[in-house]
């Protein structure tokens, strides 16, 4: 469950969204309407210039990003140097890691894993792929993902 | 257009290369001038002698040491920086290559000693500063220090941030994240910083002419850095032998600046 409204002068411009929901959430809009400042409000690197952000009912308005348990994930949501194997496992054991014995297997079947190597090597959409795989092996009780799209015209 | 080579773009000479060939010789032209008259017009045999490669082997030694020791201690405060403005902490990692070096010298000297509590800890320890290697490795980490701050904090500047973001949002600490992402993604930008400041190193005179003028013990007894040497060979003899010896010097000092163009165009090719 996700409580946001809150608001952010960037550029001139103020962006206040507000949000309070659970679930799959959608946020689409026009190029500058807050899209990306919104995720990373709620991910703890932006900070709201007022408002509130409560993820599960608890405040994390002011809470670091490592305390938040949302992760952010876009193209570049990933370290280059590790094997996907690596990757994928680093973190289940970390303090925010609520999925300590999950079959790492059903998650590289869920999420279609089936290459290795370094993910610098990788695809796009594979580091994508590894990345929110290693989202979902941490456990957290949001993952934001950040998905550039240019409609056609 | 943005990703043509920049090999494409060349096809004549404008006046800011001729401006840039002309300060390029400038830095040059004294480098040549001690080379010829080294190895051409003053060459002599004391140049060439024992004693002159102990002390540029003292030399390169130390320096790699004391690179190392530097890429150790400060990366973490080359990530802070490069991270979080602090007008203190930038100013004091700027202070070691501010203030003349016969100053550092004297500061190791008066640290290491028995006036000072400090002093009598390391003796008990068995640690001196006074004419020692270690004394010589930590005026050389010392003088070199701000040379990889500054070019370890540029590489963490320039580098993508999101792979950072990811890692915190997964909880891990600043850290933790330096050390299982930032630098194995950086190690070649970060292995030429170190070369940097272990040239630096090598051409330091003034603390060392201080504090280590030749080594009382250990496996370098009786040796003196390069530098110190070449000021001695100086005084005592003219130029001929200084000159042949600091000619021999500029020739290993080359050597490591090219060892880290090397590296550095393996970085940009790879980057391209």
């Amino acid at each position: 469950m996700i409580e946001i409204n809150a608001s952010k002068v960037l550029g001139g411009s103020t962006i206040s969204p507000s949000i309070s929901d659970a679930g799959t959430i959608c946020i689409y809009g026009k190029n500058g309407s807050g899209k990306t400042t919104t995720l990373l409000m709620i991910c703890g690197f932006i900070m709201p210039d007022s408002g509130h952000i409560t993820i599960n009912n608890s405040d994390v308005t002011f809470l670091q990003p490592q305390k938040r348990s949302a992760v952010f994930i876009n193209q570049d949501s990933y370290f280059p140097n590790m094997i996907v194997d690596d990757h994928l496992i680093h973190f289940t054991s970390g303090k925010n890691s609520k999925v300590r014995d999950v079959n790492i297997d059903e998650i590289r079947n869920i999420m279609g894993i089936n290459f290795g190597g370094k993910l610098k090597y990788l695809s796009m959409g594979q580091k994508i792929r590894v990345s929110i795989g290693t989202a979902l092996l941490a456990g957290p009780h949001v993952i934001a993902i950040h998905i550039y799209a240019v409609p056609a015209h | 257009m943005m990703f043509m080579k920049r090999s494409r773009f060349r096809g004549g000479t404008d006046a800011l290369s001729i401006i840039s060939y002309v300060t390029i010789a400038l830095l040059i032209i004294p480098i040549l001038f001690i080379l010829y008259f080294g190895f051409v017009v003053y060459r002599n045999a004391l140049g060439f002698s024992g004693t002159v490669f102990e002390s540029i082997e003292l030399t390169v030694i130390s320096s790699a040491i004391s690179a190392f020791i530097v890429f150790a201690v400060f990366t973490p405060l080359a990530f802070n920086l490069a991270r979080k403005q602090s007008n203190f902490m930038e100013t004091a990692s700027d202070i070691p290559a501010s203030i003349p070096h016969p100053i550092v010298g004297i500061a190791f000297l008066i640290i290491g000693s028995p006036i000072t509590p400090f002093g009598r800890f390391l003796s008990s320890i068995g640690i001196n500063f006074f004419d020692s290697l270690q004394g010589l490795i930590v005026a050389l980490s010392f003088i070199s220090a701000p040379v990889y701050i500054r070019s370890a904090q540029s590489v963490f500047s320039s580098m993508n941030r999101y792979h950072e973001m990811f890692g915190y949002s997964l909880g891990l600490s600043r850290l933790r994240i330096l050390y299982s992402v930032v630098v194995p993604a950086t190690i070649k930008d970060l292995a030429s910083a170190t070369l940097t400041s272990m040239s630096r190193a090598m051409s330091e005179f003034g603390s060392i002419a201080i504090l280590a003028y030749y080594i009382l013990s250990g496996p370098f007894k009786g040796v003196e850095p390069a530098s110190v040497l070449i000021y001695q060979y100086y005084g005592y003899y003219g130029p001929d032998v200084a000159v042949t010896a600091a000619a021999l010097m500029i020739i290993v000092s080359m050597a490591i600046l090219g060892i880290t163009r090397l590296l550095k165009s393996g970085i940009i090719r790879r980057r391209q």
